[in-house]
């Protein structure tokens, strides 16, 4: 079976800079590290390599930078790892970034690909549905966990308000990732030691399908950003002997005192 | 009678452990000027290791290492938790015959304080303490279940409470933006609200930002900031038993929850490879990350070598700190060409070992004027060519 995944490069530091003009992160100042979510598609994919003769390409849109994350799949148990960066991929919206993934992306005929549901920075959770419809794959959103089935088929499950709806698929299909539906292993000193002497490979606007780079046109533009109001909370010290804070925390917790 | 006003620039270890021992002068009039939080820059990344025996502080200064360690224990005393006071024990690994005569002499040292101490050589016994470690590697190890690390955040307000009792002042998220000299003498400061205040003495205990401080008065002071890059690492089981403080000549680990923190040791970095060292901005550290690829390799050749144990546990999280460090890699204390500009500065990541016998020393040499051996080997004046 051939896996890829999608994944992506984010600002993990509260402290982060908001361009004035595009209102976009400046990413070129920001700490970054792997997309949360994109941790948790990465583990689903290792676990269903591991369970079936599997190979994992990853692949990312982003600057130099972006390759620590690469490295991180790689030390995860990717096998190959794809930096798409180039000028002219910068600043584009979300089919922009579509477009470039499944231009590369389909070139080798993945049986399955992964994505994270959403990303930490942007959240609009459109990129998955957005690559799944460009490559002609289906794709199954809030997908929590995957299995062999028997025959070349795939055992989805995917999250419901209910519970878990499992779905009976065969690939080629796409599974975006929702965060904490799983538990991602830490890359161990053995393995991110190996990685980081594995080679990038680094695709440009030149290996690019010419129609696509010509059809990056941003159709959606952030008009403003704002922070989001402060919470007012307030913490507030208990004092008095053991069993006076007992009593206190006591009536705090069944509501009978508001302020205690 | 007149009191002598005493500005303090820096709220870490270095800082607030000088503004307590002034404090206890009651002709001081002292205030300390922190322009972030207590103990929140360089000091709470320190690893807050005071062992009584290893390699991070030579063994003529040894009185300083047990003078830092009485004083966290006697604040453990006065409230339990006060120093974060985490009693693992130590063990420091020899890899040659010099290492084995350091540490024996530190134990030495350690049990005419009234301390335990043991040069262990029996394989077993060693892999017994640390069952991560390969005992091939070494010749022998120092033991003692004695001492342990120590929180230097939790340190320093405890020291800026006990220095506010005292009557002294504690100014936060206030930084000092410029100082006056007039005649050669450092006279006053302006603070980042507009303020101007007028001091008899001022000490720069800026640590990693001393340069920037020292800069204010046109002094250029000597650190070179050296990378300490730690990493935390999760054993693939959890441990059940105690991890002590591990020191190789190369690194130290020491155990932090569930995970072991790591670090490059600051003896050995070379302030000409600038992989090791340089001139950076502490403001524009990342609060996580940040660490280089080279630091991997290191640590992946020290663990296969010394502690196969840690190969395959998981890399957590690391973030990257600057030390400052002089160029004999000793601090930099008391007086500078300018007159009543003094430093506290350039422990190496040591701050939280040595600042409070140096603060004991350096309080009585701003109150009284009497000097002391220690404030004689680590003065200014020592890196001045000659």
């Amino acid at each position: 079976m051939k896996i890829a995944i999608c994944i992506k490069h984010v600002p993990v530091s509260e402290d982060v800079e908001i361009d004035p003009v595009t209102h976009s992160v400046r990413r070129i100042d920001a700490t970054c590290d792997m997309n949360p979510c994109d941790l948790n598609a990465m583990e689903m994919a290792a676990q269903l390599k591991k369970a079936t003769d599997s190979s994992i390409d990853v692949y990312t849109m982003g600057p130099d930078g972006a390759a620590a994350s690469l490295k991180k799949c790689l030390a995860l148990g990717a096998d190959e790892a794809y930096l798409l960066s180039d000028r002219s991929f910068a600043g584009r919206d979300t089919l922009g970034t579509a477009r470039v993934l499944a231009d590369f992306v389909k070139r080798k005929s993945y049986d399955i690909v992964f994505t994270g549901a959403e990303s930490s920075d942007g959240a609009t959770g459109q990129v998955g549905a957005m690559l799944a419809e460009l490559l002609g794959m289906p794709d199954v959103a809030d997908a929590v966990s995957v299995e062999p089935d028997g025959d070349g088929a795939l055992l989805i499950g995917k999250k419901v308000q209910q519970g878990t709806l499992k779905i009976k698929a065969r690939g080629p299909v796409l599974l975006a990732v929702p965060f904490g539906c799983n538990e991602p292993k830490l890359p161990t000193l053995r393995a991110q030691m190996k990685a980081n002497h594995k080679e990038i490979h680094v695709l440009t606007g030149k290996d690019c399908d010419p129609s696509v780079l010509e059809n990056l046109e941003v159709k959606s533009v952030v008009t403003d950003v704002y922070p989001a109001p402060e919470a007012n909370k307030q913490a507030k010290e208990i004092t008095g002997t053991p069993k006076e804070i007992a009593i206190k925390i006591q009536k705090l917790l069944e509501g009978s005192e508001q302020d205690v | 009678m007149a009191k002598k006003k005493i500005c303090i620039i820096g709220g870490g270890i270095s800082g607030t452990a000088l503004g307590y021992n002034l404090s206890l002068y009651d002709d001081a009039e002292v205030t300390l000027y922190e322009k972030g939080r207590i103990g929140a820059g360089t000091t709470s990344k320190s690893a807050g290791t005071v062992c009584l025996f290893d390699d991070s502080l030579n063994n003529r200064y040894w009185d300083v290492r047990l003078y830092g360690f009485e004083t966290y224990c006697k604040m453990e005393k006065e409230k339990r938790g006060s120093a974060g006071f985490d009693k693992t024990g130590t063990l420091v690994c020899a890899l040659d015959e010099k290492d084995e005569k350091r540490i024996k002499t530190g134990i030495a040292l350690a049990k005419s304080a009234g301390y335990t101490g043991e040069y262990i050589t029996d394989k077993d016994r060693i892999k017994k303490i640390l069952p991560m470690i390969d005992p091939d590697s070494i010749i022998g190890a120092g033991y003692t279940a004695d001492d342990g690390y120590f929180d230097g955040t939790m340190i320093s307000n405890n020291f800026a409470s006990k220095m506010e009792a005292n009557g002294a002042t504690v100014i936060i998220g206030v930084g000092v933006t410029d100082i006056k000299v007039e005649g050669g003498a450092a006279v006053g400061i302006t603070t980042s609200e507009g303020k101007q205040e007028a001091y008899d003495v001022i000490v720069d205990c800026t640590g990693p930002w001393s340069r920037f401080t020292g800069k204010m008065v046109d002094l250029e002071v000597p650190i070179w900031h050296t990378k300490a890059e730690a990493f935390f690492m999760a054993p693939s089981e959890k441990l059940d038993y105690v991890f002590p403080i591990l020191k190789f000549p190369a690194f130290y680990a020491l155990r932090a929850g569930n995970n072991i923190f790591i670090c490059k040791s600051h003896l050995s970095m070379d302030l000409d490879n600038p992989m090791h060292a340089g001139q950076w901005d502490p403001d524009k550290l990342p609060e996580r990350g940040g660490t280089d690829d080279y630091f991997i390799e290191f640590l992946f050749e020290q663990m296969e070598k010394n502690v196969p144990g840690l190969v395959d546990a998981g890399l957590s999280s690391s973030w990257l700190s600057y030390r400052a460090e002089p160029r004999d890699f000793l601090p930099i204390i008391g007086d500078t060409p300018v007159k009543n500009y003094l430093l506290a500065t350039g422990y190496g990541g040591n701050g939280v070992i040595e600042a409070p016998a140096v603060s004991r020393d350096l309080a009585k040499y701003i109150m009284r004027g009497e000097s002391t051996l220690l404030l004689e080997e680590w003065a200014f004046s020592r890196l001045l060519k000659k």
